[in-house]
């Protein structure tokens, strides 16, 4: 292997392959901050620019792209409430609160900072441990994978607010059963209508349920965003200080980037799922649950330093075996293929230098984001300082987002529908104290969950006991139960020792 | 609702080839939702009295001011396909600007500066194309986008 490592990273640094990577890094940082612009979509709109470069450079762009995008998402999602990309979903939680606090640079800064942690580990772990990843994702069943997402549920339900986060949860869960169902090709809920066949698009319902009911809390004179002034030192806000390094390292280091990427290795689940789950354990391992939601440094760095972890993990079914990880790693893997090579075990075979040059720039890319983001981002913050200001511009600026967003993504008037709809119902149920999160994070876990359900029971005949009769299913729940009731226990313990201090 | 999307469900075609139909899925979740909206009401009933007196703090919804919100977004999306993103942006966002209570120079000048970076951003430097419309607006939009060299 490091035969192939050093002419590998010769090739990567010559200027030109740098220059390719700082421009695809820009690029993707820019349009991953565009909401709408999803990291599938950028990396889509940019194959066909990729093939007038050599093989090994045009995968490397593409992962650039890839990369920057999902990190780009977190910068709106922080600033504006508005998830630039699915992936920056559970960043929007604990960063927008930041924000209103008067700490998105500090946000910004985290969410910077750990999406490199996160990438580079990332890009380690491809390069070193892919054979053991690979065996431990093939050795997950459907109902090992439903498992997951129960467990996912269980924390929802657990700590975003009891019943009506389980309400939430259950909506977005209906909301992703509209349209066809994918085993039977039957339409559901669809009346008929040709453009509900599709199904809701993951943008519209994320824009309609986050933007669109936030300009209307915003118009309603109810709710006040960016109240604290804020002045933005970015040669101050380069790296996290080193007490909070030190005290996030266990849900940074345990949680967020292995489980992160052994979510990104698994075949079809992706950086979303990989965000969302280590969210929801990292805040059942927290000593103050109640905390996340309201603008905890932990609920940015966490989910951030989780999804470029899984963007990387994405990579390695793609690579060794030919299989995508999830949309973006699928058009990769196209790309690959229009490009001569043939993915799979061999690429490393036969063209070795080929495979860890790929390899290594996806680790380059993750660095050279974190250059080019600062000139992203400052351009976003200033146009933040000045809504703050100007609270009408602000909502003119979410509404032509997202029918931007929406209308680049599918070119559909229904989605434009669904976002209004969706706006209201997130509107409403914010009126009603009931949380929007789950419900987004159920949207995308929904059809997983629906599939590996019914391809369990269908394997076993209706047999339910299966999916308490694997090992691994069967840790999980024990890890999901452990995980709710350990840190509860461990604070009744620390309760009847010191009152007090624990109050 | 979730009643009537029950009864929606069951209507489903069976299917022989699968032991679980499309039915099965959604009909927990509905399930789901039923349980979790009466567990919601009744708690909701129980804590009325604080409610009630939470709701008097609220201070005033300013209800023209969202009816107007939501009927520039639905004329913006309308308009958006039929008279091209960048007439749609500037028309019903100044349209809107005005009404919620800026000049008409600020809103106008807001709505230009959103519809150049609409144009600039998507169809030059992304080469994402945006609807350019039917008609004159077409044809006024195809020509600033072949200006810009698109």
């Amino acid at each position: 292997m490091l035969d192939y490592i050093w002419p590998a990273l010769l090739n990567l640094l010559s200027p030109a392959n740098i220059a390719i990577i700082i421009v695809s890094g820009f690029i993707g940082t820019l349009a991953g901050a565009m909401p709408g612009v999803s990291a599938s979509a950028i990396t889509a709109i940019f194959i066909p620019f990729t093939v007038w470069l050599p093989t090994d450079i045009a995968i490397v762009a593409l992962i650039a792209l890839y990369a920057s995008a999902t990190y780009g998402g977190s910068i709106t999602a922080i600033l504006y409430r508005i998830p630039g990309t699915p992936t920056s979903v559970m960043t929007t939680i604990d960063g927008y609160e930041m924000t209103k606090k008067g700490r998105s640079g500090e946000a910004l800064m985290l969410s910077r900072f750990y999406s490199l942690l996160g990438g580079l580990i990332g890009g380690l772990f491809i390069i070193f441990m892919t054979p053991l990843f690979v065996d431990i994702a093939i050795m997950f069943r459907s109902q090992e994978i439903f498992a997951l997402i129960l467990m996912a549920l269980a924390f929802l339900a657990t700590f975003e607010g009891g019943v009506k986060a389980l309400l939430s949860a259950f909506f977005g869960f209906f909301l992703a059963t509209i349209g066809q169902d994918p085993l039977t090709g039957i339409f559901r809920f669809t009346f008929d209508i040709p453009l509900m066949g599709g199904g809701l698009g993951i943008v519209p319902v994320f824009l309609g349920l986050f933007a669109v009911s936030e300009i209307l809390r915003l118009m309603e004179g109810e709710l006040h965003p960016f109240v604290a002034s804020e002045k933005y030192r970015f040669r101050e806000l380069l790296t996290p200080s080193w007490n909070f390094f030190k005290k996030s390292a266990p849900l940074i280091f345990v949680i967020a980037i292995p489980i992160g990427f052994l979510i990104g290795v698994l075949p079809g689940v992706g950086a979303t799922t990989a965000a969302v789950v280590s969210y929801t354990m990292a805040k059942g391992m927290s000593k103050k649950p109640e905390e996340w939601g309201k603008g905890i440094p932990e609920g940015v760095a966490v989910p951030e330093a989780a999804n470029n972890a899984a963007a990387m993990g994405t990579l390695v079914l793609t690579l060794t075996l030919g299989i995508p990880g999830g949309a973006t790693a699928a058009l990769i893997l196209g790309a690959l293929i229009m490009h001569g090579a043939t993915p799979g075990r061999y690429i490393f075979k036969d063209n070795p230098l080929l495979g860890y040059t790929i390899l290594l720039g996806a680790i380059i890319s993750n660095i050279v984001f974190y250059v080019t983001a600062p000139i992203v981002i400052r351009m976003f913050v200033k146009l933040g300082e000045f809504l703050r200001r100007n609270i009408p511009q602000m909502a003119v600026l979410i509404v032509f987002f997202s029918i931007i967003g929406t209308y680049v993504i599918r070119n559909s008037v229904f989605d434009s529908a669904t976002v209004l709809v969706l706006g209201i119902i997130g509107y409403l149920m914010s009126k009603c104290k009931i949380p929007l999160g789950p419900a987004a994070i159920t949207f995308v876990l929904g059809p997983l969950a629906e599939k590996y359900f019914r391809r369990a029971l269908d394997i076993s005949r209706g047999d339910f006991t299966t999916f308490v009769s694997s090992p691994v299913s069967i840790s999980i729940y024990v890890l999901t139960l452990a995980l709710i009731v350990l840190p509860r226990i461990y604070l009744k313990m620390k309760q009847a020792k010191d009152p007090e201090k624990t109050n | 609702m979730s009643l009537f999307f029950i009864y929606s469900s069951l209507q489903l075609p069976k299917t022989r080839w699968t032991i679980v139909g499309p039915e099965v899925w959604p009909m927990i979740v509905l399930i789901g939702i039923m349980v979790t909206s009466f567990i919601s009401l009744l708690e909701l009933i129980l804590k009325r009295k604080t409610i009630s007196k939470s709701k008097s703090k609220l201070g005033k919804i300013y209800i023209k001011r969202m009816v107007a919100t939501i009927i520039y977004i639905v004329s913006y999306a309308v308009t958006f396909y039929y008279t091209g993103f960048l007439f749609s942006t500037i028309i019903t966002t100044t349209l809107y600007l005005m009404y919620v209570g800026l000049k008409p120079w600020k809103a106008l000048i807001t709505s230009f500066i959103y519809a150049s970076f609409a144009l600039i951003t998507f169809p030059v430097l992304l080469f994402i194309p945006l609807p350019t419309g039917f008609g004159i607006f077409r044809d006024i939009t195809s020509s600033i986008l072949i200006l810009l060299g698109r």
